[in-house]
């Protein structure tokens, strides 16, 4: 089956717009696209000021901290230390080779306060005069000596020029690091004779460093020169050494900036992670802090972010695409009122024509009936065929009646014939014939057959009186043109009024005009006089009459719309007069027709040809 | 008075009444279905133009009328019988009638107005310009 071509507007549906849909859908991309645009702007930015603020501020911040934390417990070590390298009574009882036994137990009652009240792990002293390695609760730990090479960071402290030096010691079997703080103890001569101090273990900062961690894959080392890690938020890698744990040029970065102040450097990692790290100088024990911060968990807050605005996206799309539906079928769309209003007119119309044809229906029912009878009025055929030799007819009202009309009236004596036009057209003009010929049939009555004039001029008052236009100023003006012929056994005579009388015969064409006074109009005195014309009958006189209204000669067409004029319509006489009658029917029609071309006929039309029988 | 104008159509004329030069034409066919509807306003603005005519002032009533129907030239002659009246109290009116030579009926219609009026009548016949 061929696929009916359908129209844009889908008829059934006028309020359809594919139109709309394309607006809304496109409106929705580009809200769509600018909120992607915007957010992944606003997400760059956030992220970039989140990362610059981490490595600003939050790292350095961390790594101050726990400095600060550390420097301020070797501080205290040192200070702790000195105060007792330079408690008087422990000088003296080192100096005196350990002798007075009060002084000893003071000196050991220090150490052992050290531990128990102050929370260090050790304390001690070392005597190079007795070579006595004394440790809290009183135990003397042995003897240092030289040639034992555990022993030396003993005399290397006690030739050092540092009053206080911080040892530190990674412990395997304990997994501890452990700081000595060693201090030289001085008495008269000025010559270290021992070295005091304390240690204490690192597990307590450990601790601490837990709460400093950024976030659970976050990492922080302090490490040495060598990149040895002594202390790390997760004490299993307590002594390894950092290269386990960072790429090598990183590695490499970080043990090369070691007198650096500070350094900050991102790099990603083996698993593809992307990292931050801070490598921090710990001053009083030429350490470096490392903190390690994946880049995911510094910007993780973003990902929230990212969600919430999706999902803001996908409620203002649905929104607008809700609001764009809304506006565009209820509020703002013209063309869619305009169809609707279109639809609404076209229903009406629809209406009111089938209102109207119902009522032309009627109308013309009306004057289809009124023609029958303005045509059951007019001379029936059979009665022209018996008084004539030959006839013809042309009877064309411009609409189905009109105001021409021709008529006929038999006596023993002769005939008489007319043809006549009266105002207007249609059911008006109808109207007036059909008053024009109930007079005529009155007034023939008193047979005017000698005298047409007379009648014309008793039709003219007759009209005037019953159209009450005996005046000659009034409201209505309506009357007629007339044009009698009176045909009896041995002459004819014409009267016309506004109307003219072809004959022709043996002698060519005769063209009678009659009075120019119309009918019954309020010009045309009450008593106006009507003029009869006689014409030559028989032998070389006319024996073919024809009689019009103006309705043929003034009809317009041609080149320059003229009318046809009454010389064109006494020339068709002139041209074809001798012929039947019925062959010049179809002359006249024929040349009318021609001139009319497809102009509308604009006057009722009535012709009337008689041919008389010869004369007796 | 205003000047009085109405736009051709198929079947009336165009009408231009210039009541200050005293020019008032009527060029066109006449053939409307009512043509006392149609010619009522025209007759009654003339019937108030003649009335304040003056004496001194010249005019002239021009008409180019290729065709006009029975009831136009009713019309018509009530219009003409007014100048005419005008004309018989002294007022200076004159008609033009431009017929074309090709269409006898304007030459013939305008024949038969001037033989019933004794006002100065002019028909002039127009030269072709094709």
């Amino acid at each position: 089956m061929k696929k009916s071509i359908r129209s844009p507007i889908d008829r059934r549906n006028p309020l359809y717009d594919s139109g709309t849909v394309k607006v809304t859908l496109f409106a929705g991309l580009v809200i769509v696209f600018s909120m992607l645009l915007i957010g992944s702007i606003v997400y760059l930015l956030t992220e970039k000021e989140a990362v610059k603020k981490l490595k600003t501020k939050d790292l350095a911040y961390i790594a101050q901290s726990i400095t600060a934390k550390i420097d301020g417990i070797i501080s205290r070590g040192k200070e702790t230390s000195l105060v007792l390298a330079r408690d008087p009574e422990v000088i003296q009882w080192v100096e005196s080779g350990e002798t007075d036994a009060v002084q000893g137990r003071h000196a050991l009652e220090r150490l052992d306060s050290l531990v128990d009240d102050f929370g260090y792990s050790n304390s001690f002293i070392v005597s190079s005069i007795t070579s006595h390695y004394w440790g809290e609760h009183d135990k003397l730990l042995g003897t240092v000596s030289r040639s034992n090479p555990n022993d030396a960071w003993f005399y290397t402290m006690l030739a050092g020029r540092d009053p206080v030096v911080v040892n530190f010691d990674y412990n395997k079997e304990r997994n501890n690091t452990f700081v000595f703080i060693n201090a030289q103890l001085s008495g008269q001569t000025g010559k270290p004779t021992a070295v005091v101090g304390v240690g204490f273990s690192l597990e307590e900062l450990s601790k601490e460093f837990a709460t400093y961690k950024y976030s659970s894959d976050s990492s922080l080392w302090l490490i040495d020169r060598k990149g040895d890690i002594y202390l790390s938020d997760r004490p299993e890698r307590d002594g390894q050494n950092l290269h386990a744990f960072l790429p090598a040029a990183v590695t490499d970065q970080v043990l090369g900036g070691m007198d650096k102040q500070q350094q900050v450097m991102d790099f990603v990692s083996g698993g593809g992670t992307r990292y931050d790290l801070i490598s921090y100088p710990i001053e009083s024990a030429d350490w470096r802090l490392l903190v390690q911060i994946p880049r995911r968990e510094t910007t993780g807050f973003l990902r929230t972010i990212k969600a919430d605005t999706a999902i803001a996206i996908l409620i203002s799309l649905v929104s607008i695409i809700f609001l764009f539906l809304f506006v565009s079928r209820r509020l703002a769309d013209p063309y869619k009122r305009a169809l609707q209003l279109n639809t609404e007119l076209e229903k009406q119309i629809a209406l009111r024509t089938r209102e109207l044809a119902a009522r032309n229906d009627n109308i013309m029912d009306s004057i289809a009936y009124a023609k029958r009878i303005q045509e059951s009025i007019l001379p029936e055929p059979i009665q022209l065929e018996n008084r004539f030799a030959e006839h013809f007819v042309i009877w064309k009202p411009r609409d189905i009646v009109g105001g021409d009309f021709y008529w006929l009236r038999s006596f023993p004596e002769g005939v008489m014939a007319a043809v006549g036009d009266c105002t207007g057209h249609g059911v008006p003009g109808a109207f007036m014939t059909m008053l024009a010929i109930s007079a005529l049939n009155q007034l023939a009555e008193e047979r005017h057959l000698e005298d047409p004039a007379a009648l014309l001029s008793l039709l003219n008052a007759e009209f005037k009186r019953t159209l009450h236009q005996e005046k000659r100023e009034g409201m209505t003006d309506d009357g007629m043109d007339l044009g009698l012929v009176c045909i009896s056994r041995d002459r004819v005579r014409f009267a016309g009024a506004g109307s003219t009388l072809y004959g022709y015969g043996g002698g060519g064409l005769q063209v009678v005009k009659g009075d120019r006074r119309s009918i019954g109009y309020r010009r045309t005195p009450f008593d106006y006089v009507y003029t009869n014309h006689e014409l030559r009958v028989g032998d070389g006189g006319a024996d073919r009459f024809y009689l019009t209204t103006d309705g043929f000669p003034d009809q317009n067409g041609g080149v320059k719309d003229y009318s046809f004029g009454r010389s064109r319509f006494a020339s068709i006489i002139e041209a074809c007069g001798s012929e039947p009658l019925a062959v010049q029917k179809l002359q006249f029609e024929r040349e009318l027709a021609d001139y009319m071309g497809g102009k509308p006929q604009r006057d009722d039309i009535a012709v009337l040809a008689l041919r008389l029988y010869p004369m007796s | 008075m205003d000047p009085f104008v109405i736009e051709a159509t198929k079947s009336t004329p165009a009408v231009r009444f210039d009541p200050d030069s005293g020019n008032l034409q009527v060029e066109g066919q006449s053939y409307p279905e009512n043509a006392f509807k149609f010619y009522e306003p025209i007759m009654s603005w003339i019937d108030r133009y003649l009335a304040e005519l003056s004496r001194s002032a010249t005019v002239t009533f021009q008409l180019e009328l290729p065709y006009i129907n029975t009831s136009s030239t009713k019309c018509f002659v009530m219009l003409l019988e007014k100048f005419e009246e005008a004309h018989q109290s002294g007022k200076q009116v004159a008609i033009r009638w431009i017929c074309n030579p090709d269409n006898e009926n304007e030459l013939e219609c305008a024949d038969e107005f001037r033989e019933d009026l004794t006002l100065p009548f002019q028909i002039i016949t127009k030269t072709e310009t094709e």
